[in-house]
């Protein structure tokens, strides 16, 4: 029912291809090629072409203009055309990557990757030279997964330089990329990588049927690809690691996870994961383990604060009185006596509220963000405890709550549990504590239906294992970490042999 | 018939009987055997245990004769198709009363310790709701629910062991006051909160490697549920006078709740809250083993199907009692039938099998 609800168009066709498709024979003739080449192009006045005499007959090179790089055509096509005159284009041009096709629809979609199309007269060979212009900016931490120590590098929007980072990190025959073009209209191209003979098979040949399977006018962002392959779409909780570091990834496919990487955009997505992996940040590994379970704890305790603080507060000053002690109540009681509104509404008003501010502050530059802050946080905090319109204690719960919402290093993470809070203050609201727990309880169920990629969502604790816990909710020393989680279904799952050997053949002398 | 991915694992299993046994009679437990055994009310929890034991082993027995077959699909084998249609819906409906019981209880104490304003059929409301979203599910996602929560067993000990400041070992004395007689009386009125370890009579073919180990695991299982319930009247017994607990129908609620500490009072709150899980996990499992066998008489074998209305029905019988005698007389019946289904009826069926040879033949067996 759902489903025929959702689905309000029908499956027709796509009104129009982009361009064709189909295969479509080069023709011997130069004028007819050219002719087809720039009708597909609509006569734009980008798509370059040069003259050049080719073992004496005619030839013609084309490129689009603003997409290769000026100084490679000149100097490695042209040049040595010019120079030579005649001979096998391939031993003259200096250019890594060369084809040769007869196909003119391959030869279009080769321009529109920065590509040159090299053609002479009476012959339907056309010649791809690789001429790509990479622009883009450099290397830098991405903002928001900072660390304190270790790498300082992320993604960038191009896919290229984001598999030599990868690369620079596994140097392994074995990491596999394969190329996907999704997109009727974009064509867009994204990548999966993956340690050929570690993830498991079924994984790969499950992401690239969903990858496949798309079929859609354009793929902008990875929000797109993680809405089209993910199970369960009406989930509160994000069912694929968004990242934009490098190590983290690279982390991850050493694990036996998958990560699809999009042209054009800093991030990459991480299937399968667990719930866990989004409390799981690189910083972890670089202290020492205790310090790195301590905050991998807080961490988790932030999931608690925030999805139950406020319910709990609420529960607390509408239903149980009685928990508070005696000590405390007059406190409460004082703060809550002139406030006019339900604790509900109040806790909603400061949600909200915070929820604007911080939506106000993310796109203005930093000067203006951080008046916005003083503005929202000190005069309207302090403005509405003084006209009484809000309680003191929910001005304190409300912060907290918002502190510990951005624990998490996952910036989805962080929205979706934070959201989550929501019904369970009206469960608090209407049945007190129980209505917390049966929010809570319906939380549970959902987190053990959950998977991702065939993968519980919920492991190592439903189902539950608890020698993968070493990497869960804490953290202990690598060399006890020696095999792989089992979530993501490795191949093999060892990962380190007797790395302290010399400990216990010391002690023996 | 089992398929590869609805198998549970022999430690599922084991969370799962102990999930479906510890349930809503756990808090009036204490007053129910301290009714008639008084202070040997311990021994008769350990007792009802043992019996609970021997008749886990005559399920076993059963059921291994039928290993990929679970006990709707293997009474028409024994008994015919027009008989084990009958006593296919018996076991719904047997299921379903408990589930109803569970719902009964469960919405009974809540009205009585802390929402008396509260309409019952809005808490019935809640647990139905809960109870649908969770067992349309397989086996196995249930049991990665039910051993997730077994986490909060802890928390129920924990909460209980503060009571151990205020013990006095003399109200169980002298051992064995209240004579045999009245000892294994009382263990008949504990049966009510041990019930559960039924369902493997159901979900035999759901484990992995059935032939051996499930009488290990749901040994396990019988060993933590008796251990928890005994553990927690005897705690009862030892904290109250054997006057006084005899007009405390939920003792543990009223021995938490006179607690007090710097920042937190009213204990008996969150024990309660903490309680609900376990109740949401019997009435799930009840849930599921009802709609399991209306699923095989009426939905070719899908129990999805037959959930709903399963549900719906565990919430009438739930709203149906009006007075506490109702209550009492309901779970009563439930208490005394549940004999026949899970020791009279296995029994026959184990004789039956035997006597005409009816058995599994091992090739077909996948």
């Amino acid at each position: 029912m759902r489903r025929r609800f959702l689905r309000t168009q029908k499956r027709t066709k796509p009104p129009y291809e982009a361009f064709p498709r189909e295969y479509i024979k080069a023709s011997i003739s130069l004028e007819e090629n050219k002719t087809h080449i720039e009708n597909a192009f609509h006569h734009s006045q980008d798509v370059m072409h040069r003259e050049l005499t080719w073992n004496g007959k005619k030839g013609l090179l084309f490129f689009l203009d603003i997409l290769v790089d000026k100084d490679k055509v000149q100097d490695d096509i042209i040049r040595p055309i010019l120079s030579a005159g005649e001979g096998k284009l391939e031993e003259i041009v200096h250019i890594a990557g060369i084809q040769k096709t007869s196909d003119i629809s391959k030869a279009i979609t080769g321009l529109l990757k920065g590509q040159c199309i090299f053609l002479t007269e009476h012959d339907d060979t056309l010649y791809l030279l690789e001429a790509f212009n990479a622009l883009g900016r450099s290397i830098e931490e991405p903002a928001n997964e900072k660390i304190i120590r270790g790498s300082h590098e992320g993604f960038v929007e191009s896919l290229s330089t984001n598999l030599y980072l990868l690369r620079k990190r596994i140097k392994n025959p074995n990491l596999t990329v394969k190329y996907i073009t999704l997109g009727k209209t974009s064509n867009t191209r994204v990548a999966v990588v993956y340690l050929h003979g570690l993830t498991n098979p079924q994984l790969i040949e499950e992401v690239e049927k969903r990858l496949q399977s798309i079929s859609a006018d354009s793929i902008q962002t990875p929000g797109y690809i993680e809405d089209y392959i993910e199970d369960n779409s009406f989930s509160p909780f994000p069912q694929a690691l968004n990242t934009e570091r490098p190590d983290k990834t690279a982390a991850n496919i050493i694990e036996g996870r998958a990560a699809i990487i999009m042209e054009g955009n800093p991030s990459a997505l991480i299937v399968p994961v667990t719930f866990f992996s989004f409390y799981q940040s690189p910083d972890d590994f670089n202290d020492r383990w205790h310090i790195g379970s301590f905050f991998r704890a807080v961490r988790i305790l932030s999931f608690f604060i925030t999805i139950v603080l406020p319910a709990f507060y609420i529960a607390v000053v509408t239903f149980h009185h009685e928990v508070i002690p005696l000590d405390l109540i007059f406190n409460v009681k004082s703060s809550l006596q002139h406030v006019p509104f339900p604790p509900i509404l109040e806790a909603m008003i400061m949600q909200v509220m915070l929820e604007l501010l911080r939506e106000a502050a993310i796109r203005l530059p930093t000067p203006i963000a951080q008046t916005i802050g003083i503005v929202g946080g000190l005069v309207i905090g302090n403005a509405v405890v003084q006209a009484s319109l809000i309680s003191n204690t929910m001005i304190i719960i409300v912060a907290v709550t918002a502190i510990s919402s951005f624990v998490v290093p996952s910036a989805e993470m962080s929205t979706a549990i934070r959201l989550l809070g929501f019904p369970l203050m009206i469960g608090a609201a209407t049945l007190g504590f129980f209505g917390i727990m049966f929010g809570i309880i319906l939380i549970l169920i959902h987190l053990c239906k959950l998977e991702s990629f065939g993968t519980p969502y919920f492991a190592p604790f439903a189902p539950l294992r608890i020698k993968d816990w070493k990497d869960a909710f804490i953290r202990l020393p690598v060399w006890i970490q020696n095999e792989r989680p089992l979530d993501a279904k490795p191949q093999y799952l060892k990962r380190e042999w007797f790395s302290r050997g010399w400990k216990r053949n010391g002690n023996k002398k | 018939m089992a398929t590869k991915n609805s198998t549970i694992t022999q430690g599922q299993l084991t969370f799962f009987i102990f999930q479906t046994q510890i349930g809503v009679g756990l808090l009036s437990l204490p007053f129910a055997v301290a009714k008639i055994a008084h202070g040997d009310g311990w021994i008769s929890t350990l007792l009802i245990g043992f019996f609970i034991q021997l008749c886990i082993f005559l399920i076993w027995a059963l059921n291994r004769r039928f290993p990929t077959l679970s006990l709707y699909e293997f009474m028409p084998q024994i008994i015919g198709k027009p008989v084990a249609f009958f006593f296919t819906l018996l076991y719904s409906l047997y299921f379903i009363g408990i589930g109803g019981v569970v719902l009964l209880l469960f919405s009974n104490i809540i009205n009585n310790w802390v929402f008396d304003v509260t309409p019952r059929w809005a808490l019935i409301l809640l647990m139905v709701s809960a109870g649908i979203y969770l067992a349309r599910e397989n086996i196995r996602i249930i049991a990665r629910f039910h051993v997730f929560i077994s986490f909060f067993a802890f928390i129920l000990i924990f909460l209980a062991c503060m009571a151990y400041a205020h013990i006095d070992i003399r109200y169980i004395l002298p051992i064995g006051h209240s004579g045999a007689l009245n000892i294994i009386k009382a263990s008949s009125e504990a049966l009510l909160s041990m019930l559960g370890f039924e369902a493997l009579l159901v979900i035999f073919p759901y484990v992995e490697n059935n032939e051996k180990g499930v009488l290990k695991a749901m040994s396990i299982a019988n060993l933590i549920a008796t251990s928890l319930s005994t553990f927690l009247v005897f705690t009862c017994l030892i904290v109250f006078s054997p006057q006084e607990i005899l007009v405390i129908p939920q003792p543990m609620l009223y021995m938490l709740k006179s607690f007090t500490f710097t920042v937190i009072e009213r204990l008996d709150l969150f024990f309660l809250s903490i309680w609900i899980t376990f109740a949401v996990t019997s009435f799930v499992s009840y849930l599921y083993l009802a709609s399991k066998g209306l699923g095989y008489a009426f939905h070719k074998n899908r129990h999805k199907n037959a959930v709903w209305y399963a549900a719906i029905a565990c919430g009438f019988i739930a709203l149906y009692p009006d007075s506490q005698l109702a209550i009492n007389r309901l779970a009563f019946f439930i208490t005394r039938t549940s004999f026949a289904f899970f020791a009279a009826i296995p029994l026959t069926l184990l004789l039956l099998s035997h006597v005409l040879r009816k058995k599994e033949r091992k090739d077909t067996a996948s």
